[in-house]
């Protein structure tokens, strides 16, 4: 087998070891350093969640389970603690079982890093098995008719952080932190009919799907991935911090520097085995 | 009307709460009885009635305002239901939990008794269901001892296996893009050049080593378009969010075709065909 | 924000009405008889060539409907399921289906058991091809990764909503080179089936999928009413993009002005 070959026929082991270890060392080493440069769909989740009136509540929708946990569970921790520096209170509810308590257990984290109580603060309503839109739908017309009790079985009227909050016209934002398409649900049944800011937090393969959105205003923020998550981190101030965003950041950096690479060996030998070959038959497209 | 279902709908304790969910279920089982009676010409007839009428909550709520209602203040009366109809919705959608259960419970089950072929996972999953639920429960309504028990053992299940088996399997995938990448992407023609040069700059736009690339460029003026952080950028919200969008019209209105076809029971296929 | 705009717009009101209206006409048409042209897509002519491939080398085909659950997106997988288990009964294929939803679950068995049924071969359905895994994405997904490998399927038909799993599934089948078609109208998870797949179908593709099968009149009417409803909305896009575009060259133009006002009035930006 001569070289050209072999460029394109490299077997597919090397190449798991390979990635592993080039997404491994920056996620061992953990550098600080957080991405130079910050979106300005990333910029403008910012500006709107610092926005929030202090008498309204932000709702943090949560879709992510424990497979999605390294893109989503930044973006996720990002959002608390900014909402939690700003003293905004916020109400999270989540659609997967897993997920419930994974954020339930990000939240107490850093509640009790910045010194806030759950039910003054914070809630946490727990699982919630769907479907999505009627729920969402129910929710801008009465918030406890949809949502009666906490995680913990206790009444959100019984609740400081919940007693006051009432339909649409008490809710400031909605962030949206999911691996799937569910935000079309908040836009068509929340944030179009009431006009109540909507962040979106996908995964960053979800992401490309969200750009007609944000043109159209209809989102007013977005985080790509974990990405997004470390430069949201720039913007609360943890730029210096040794977090899990940065390093994923940078472990992507390394990734798609070494799939460039691949896709570039593979081409050159396909191309040089192409002049010095006769033309085979071409794969099947669809 | 409205004041019956906020009777039906107002919280309940005690005896109240227990004779209401003996009566759904027997007015549910007998509904069921009226169906399974009903000739089969007419079985058709009545699921069709059913889900129009279903739909039709949906699209008198939305299409018309309270404006065009003849009521005083004017209002939408369907909109007031709107938070009990998303509640009946939860409570049906939950039964759908159960049924994930039973439906696992029944299959496990049998390849277990048959002594099928591979039945010891079968018996895995029933040993680790009986595990986790016996902790988590054991967790939260023990006392002493065996609540820290429970609690360390769920731990280790929940997320020591669980989550980290979920997270792995999602992990997967960077390993497959890589070799699918190097297998698929191959340059056999100009719009495949064109397609791996934008997907080439995409990624490198999209992380941080990407914007150190071309930072000697300058942040103002014509050359710091070259920039690959600008580039990327172009081509996610100009060519990207053209063919997203082209893409999304298509689908909605290929979604609101089969609705349609759907709350009119005008689809066909096997399953809608077939005798009830 | 007004109340109003919990409710439909009049410009919803027009252009609903308008899809409606052309979809409705459209199936009514073609059951009166009237013949219509649909283009070939090569994903869906695909089909018979895998089931024919499980044929020839006597295994089974695997057919995933992905996440779906009892929606439009599983409704139109288990329309293409029947057919795809219809065309394997004749030959004696084996059909395996694993299945994310338990509502689904129940349906997929019924569309197997009757389509077996209609070729006269009942006794070739067997409940335990048609399996409920989990509903959770990767229990799933590694579930049909199991299938994959250890049944050795020969095709592998994916056919739903998929999400980050479709990658998984789509190696793995190459790994065993089976044939592999896939269609789902995540947009997202497209590159993935194109890098891995053998035929790919896109976006409202995949909606055609059991009109294109079947060629059954409702279905194919509603198709041709689809296309009718998109030039609509490419119609409005077009007025609008061009009385704006001339609006802002000629922005003392009487007419002009009052042509963009009324379009931004029925219209508005969010």
């Amino acid at each position: 087998m001569n070289i050209l070959e072999k460029l394109q026929t490299i077997d597919r082991r090397i190449l798991y070891l390979l990635i592993a270890a080039v997404i491994a060392i920056p996620l061992l080493q953990r550098p600080s350093r957080h991405p130079r440069i910050v979106f300005s769909e990333v910029k403008n989740a910012y500006t709107t969640l610092s926005k929030v009136p202090k008498n309204k509540i932000v709702i943090i929708s949560c879709v992510w389970g424990p497979g999605t946990r390294a893109e989503n569970e930044p973006q996720t921790k990002a959002i608390i603690k900014h909402l939690l520096m700003e003293d905004t209170r916020f109400v999270m509810l989540s659609w997967d079982q897993l997920g419930s308590q994974l954020t339930y257990e990000d939240a107490v984290e850093i509640g009790k890093q910045l010194g806030k109580r759950y039910g003054k603060d914070w809630v946490h309503l727990g699982y919630n098995p769907g479907p999505m839109y009627a729920i969402i739908r129910g929710l801008g017309k009465s918030f406890t008719g949809v949502f009666k009790v906490d995680r913990f079985g206790k009444k959100l009227k019984d609740i400081p952080a919940t007693k006051n909050v009432r339909d649409y016209r008490d809710i400031g934002a909605v962030v949206e932190i999911t691996p799937s398409g569910t935000v079309s649900s908040w836009i068509a049944y929340f944030n179009q009919p009431y006009n109540v800011p909507l962040v979106f937090c996908p995964t960053a393969v979800m992401s490309a799907e969200a750009y007609p959105y944000l043109d159209s205003g209809q989102l007013d923020g977005m985080l790509n991935g974990v990405i997004g998550a470390a430069q949201y981190e720039t913007l609360i101030g943890m730029e210096n911090e040794r977090t899990y965003a940065a390093a994923a950041a940078w472990a992507l950096s390394c990734a798609h520097i070494f799939i460039i690479v691949l896709i570039v060996l593979g081409n050159l030998g396909y191309a040089l085995s192409r002049r010095s070959a006769p033309q085979r038959g071409g794969g099947r497209t669809g | 009307m409205i004041s019956f279902w906020h009777w039906i709908s107002a919280p309940r304790h005690g005896w109240q709460l227990t004779a209401f969910i003996f009566g759904a279920l027997a007015i549910g089982c007998g509904v069921l009885a009226l169906l399974a009676s009903t000739t089969p010409r007419y079985r058709k007839t009545l699921v069709a009635a059913v889900t129009f009428l279903a739909g039709l909550y949906y699209a008198i709520e939305f299409l018309i305002p309270p404006s065009l209602w003849p009521l005083d203040p004017p209002r939408n009366p369907f909109s007031e239901v709107q938070p009990l109809v998303g509640t009946l919705t939860q409570i049906i959608w939950s039964f759908a939990l159960f049924l994930g259960v039973w439906n696992l419970f029944l299959i496990h089950g049998r390849a277990v008794a048959k002594r099928s072929r591979g039945w010891y996972n079968s018996a895995a999953f029933f040993i680790s269901f009986f595990a986790i639920m016996g902790a988590g429960l054991l967790k939260d309504y023990a006392h002493g001892p065996v609540a820290k028990v429970s609690q360390s053992v769920f731990t280790i299940l929940f997320s020591g296996f669980l989550t980290s088996l979920d997270a792995t399997m999602f992990s997967l995938i960077a390993f497959y893009i890589v070799s699918a990448a190097y297998r698929a992407f191959r340059v056999k023609s100009l719009e495949a050049g064109l397609m791996m040069a934008a997907a080439g700059i995409i990624m490198l736009a999209l992380v941080p080593v990407g914007a150190e690339i071309t930072n000697w460029l300058p942040s103002t003026g014509f050359l710091s378009a070259l920039r690959v952080e600008r580039m990327g950028y172009w081509l996610l919200t100009s060519p990207n969010m053209a063919a997203q969008r082209a893409i999304a019209f298509g689908i909605a209105v290929g979604g609101l075709a089969m609705g349609l076809r759907i709350w009119l029971s005008l689809e066909r296929g096997n399953f809608f065909d077939r005798q009830l | 924000m007004s109340e109003a705009s919990q409710y439909a717009s009049p410009a919803v009101w027009i252009v609903e009405s308008l899809l409606a209206f052309f979809i409705l006409w459209k199936i009514l048409s073609a059951r009166r008889g009237r013949e219509l042209f649909i283009r070939r897509i090569p994903g869906l002519s695909a089909l018979d060539e895998a089931v024919g491939r499980a044929t020839e080398m006597g295994r089974p085909i695997l057919f995933a409907p992905g996440l779906s659950g009892l929606d439009i997106v599983g409704l139109q997988s288990m329309a293409i399921l029947s057919h795809v288990v219809r065309k394997a009964a004749k030959y004696g294929t084996r059909v395996i289906v694993p299945l994310a939803d338990p509502v689904l679950y129940t349906v997929a068995e019924e569309v197997a058991k009757d389509a077996y049924n209609a070729e006269g071969v009942p006794e070739q359905f067997d409940a335990e091809d048609i399996r409920f895994l989990s509903d959770r994405q990767f229990a799933w997904a590694s579930g049909v990764v199991g299938i994959l490998h250890r049944e050795q399927v020969a095709s592998a038909l994916y056919f739903g909503y998929y999400f980050a799993e479709s990658l998984i599934l789509a190696e793995n089948g190459q790994m065993i080179g089976a044939i592999q078609v896939a269609g789902t109208p995540a947009t997202t998870q497209i590159p993935f089936f194109l890098a891995s797949c053998d035929y790919t179908i896109i976006g409202d593709e995949y909606y055609a999928a059991s009109a294109y099968l079947s060629r059954e009149p409702t279905l194919l009417g509603s198709l041709v009413g689809q296309d009718m409803g998109k030039l609509v909305i490419i119609g409005i896009i077009a007025l609008g993009s061009i009385a704006f575009t001339a609006n802002a060259i000629w922005p003392n133009v009487g007419w002009l002005c009052d042509l963009t006002n009324t379009i931004a009035k029925y219209f508005p930006r969010s």
